[in-house]
């Protein structure tokens, strides 16, 4: 019975360590494609300011 | 009884893999690396485990094969279940591990969803003062006749929503700014002849954003920025200096030397658009005993004080020939280097 009980905590863990991983790379996707952004942003924001410096 | 029925079947199948194993040692059982991780991580079933090994070892002393097979398939259950227990720790510390840096990837997700709020808003301003730049020569032809191109009437309508945007954009509520808008489109619809209706309008927009801006201890990066736009879109001349921002302007006195009503409500726009900070005016006159200019300046003193906050404002005279008589230059001070 203890075994039994084990295992299936084993089991368990395993089930949420996957889970996690699932969400651990959802998140790092997301924070990937919004660093791109932010980065595309500054560019946009930088080229901006320097035809506002052009007289 | 389902949960019930599956713990069943592991203890029989785990039993029956515990059978086929009876012939190893106690140091092959004992000493493997799961072995190991289980005396690590789940040291009171590892010690069962090695008790029920020890009474196996004295049943066979005492030639009791029956009981000594029963402990020994005992310590190896208890051995399988601690291998377990280690195995569900490290599946746990590896769990935290990566919810560790989940988090640190959600934090830094959160950090740039922020910045990337606050890029935006600088591009939108970047793009409405190209805007309002591009519009500012019709702006400046704002005079003080009384008829109105449409084109000027355009420019003043397209600053008058730019300036709400950012009136917006700065935390005005929606109370505020629906009042103005519907006076935009009711002067869209109307096309007045007179510039007098969208100019107030305007004004209204620039103290509504200087509203926003009073509510911050001091002028923000980039202010300078806006002032010089501002007042070159109004009709001033700006530059900065050293000092702070100054506003020129030759057109505070008519050529029939009144005060005139348009540059200074103009002004009075600019002093509500941009709240911080005192600002010294200096009146260029041809010499210091002219009585007709000692009366003119007066007046535009008692005029450029008529505001909510009459000491901000401090104008003196000049005597130069670098500038033309009349014109009037102003120090914007707390707008300095920013």
């Amino acid at each position: 019975m203890v075994l039994a009980e084990r295992q299936l905590e084993r089991r368990k863990a395993q089930t949420e360590l996957f889970e996690t991983q699932r969400r651990l790379t959802a998140t790092r996707e997301r924070a990937g494609a919004q660093r791109r952004a932010l980065e595309a942003l500054m560019r946009d924001r930088a080229s901006l300011a320097r035809q506002e410096e052009q007289p | 009884m389902r949960l019930r029925a599956v713990l069943a079947v592991y203890c029989i199948v785990e039993m029956g893999c515990a059978a086929q194993q009876a012939t190893r040692t106690s140091e092959s059982l004992f000493e493997s690396p799961a072995a190991d991780l289980a005396r690590e991580h789940a040291p009171d079933l590892y010690v069962q485990a090695q008790t029920a090994w020890a009474e196996a070892d004295d049943a066979e002393r005492r030639k009791d094969d029956e009981a000594a097979d029963d402990h020994r398939t005992e310590a190896r259950l208890w051995l399988t279940a601690a291998v377990a227990e280690a195995e569900r720790v490290q599946l746990d510390q590896r769990r935290a591990e990566l919810q560790s840096e989940e988090e640190r990837w959600a934090k830094q997700l959160a950090r740039d969803q922020d910045a990337c709020g606050v890029v935006a808003r600088d591009i939108a301003r970047y793009e409405a003062r190209a805007v309002a730049l591009h519009e500012a020569e019709r702006l400046t032809a704002l005079s003080e006749g009384p008829t109105l191109s449409e084109a000027t009437l355009d420019a003043i309508l397209t600053r008058v929503r730019l300036n709400l945007a950012l009136a917006e954009a700065l935390g005005a509520d929606e109370e505020r700014l629906q009042p103005l808008r519907g006076r935009a489109d009711v002067i869209a619809r109307r096309r007045p002849h007179s510039a007098q209706a969208a100019e107030a309008l305007l004004l209204k927009t620039e103290a509504l954003i200087g509203e926003m801006r009073a509510h911050w201890p001091e002028p923000q990066p980039g202010a300078s920025a806006e002032l010089i736009d501002t007042a070159l879109v109004t009709g001033f001349a700006a530059d900065r200096a050293g000092h702070g921002v100054v506003i020129g302007s030759e057109r505070f006195f008519t050529s029939r030397g009144q005060v005139s009503n348009a540059t200074v409500q103009r002004f009075h726009g600019l002093l509500a658009a941009f709240p911080h900070g005192p600002v010294a005016c200096q009146v260029a006159v041809p010499e210091l005993r002219s009585q007709v200019w000692v009366r003119r300046v007066a007046l535009l003193v008692e005029r450029l004080g008529r505001t909510d906050d009459p000491g901000r404002v401090s104008t003196g005279v000049v005597v130069t020939r670098s500038l033309s008589a009349g014109a009037v230059q102003c120090t914007f001070a707390a707008y300095r280097g920013l």
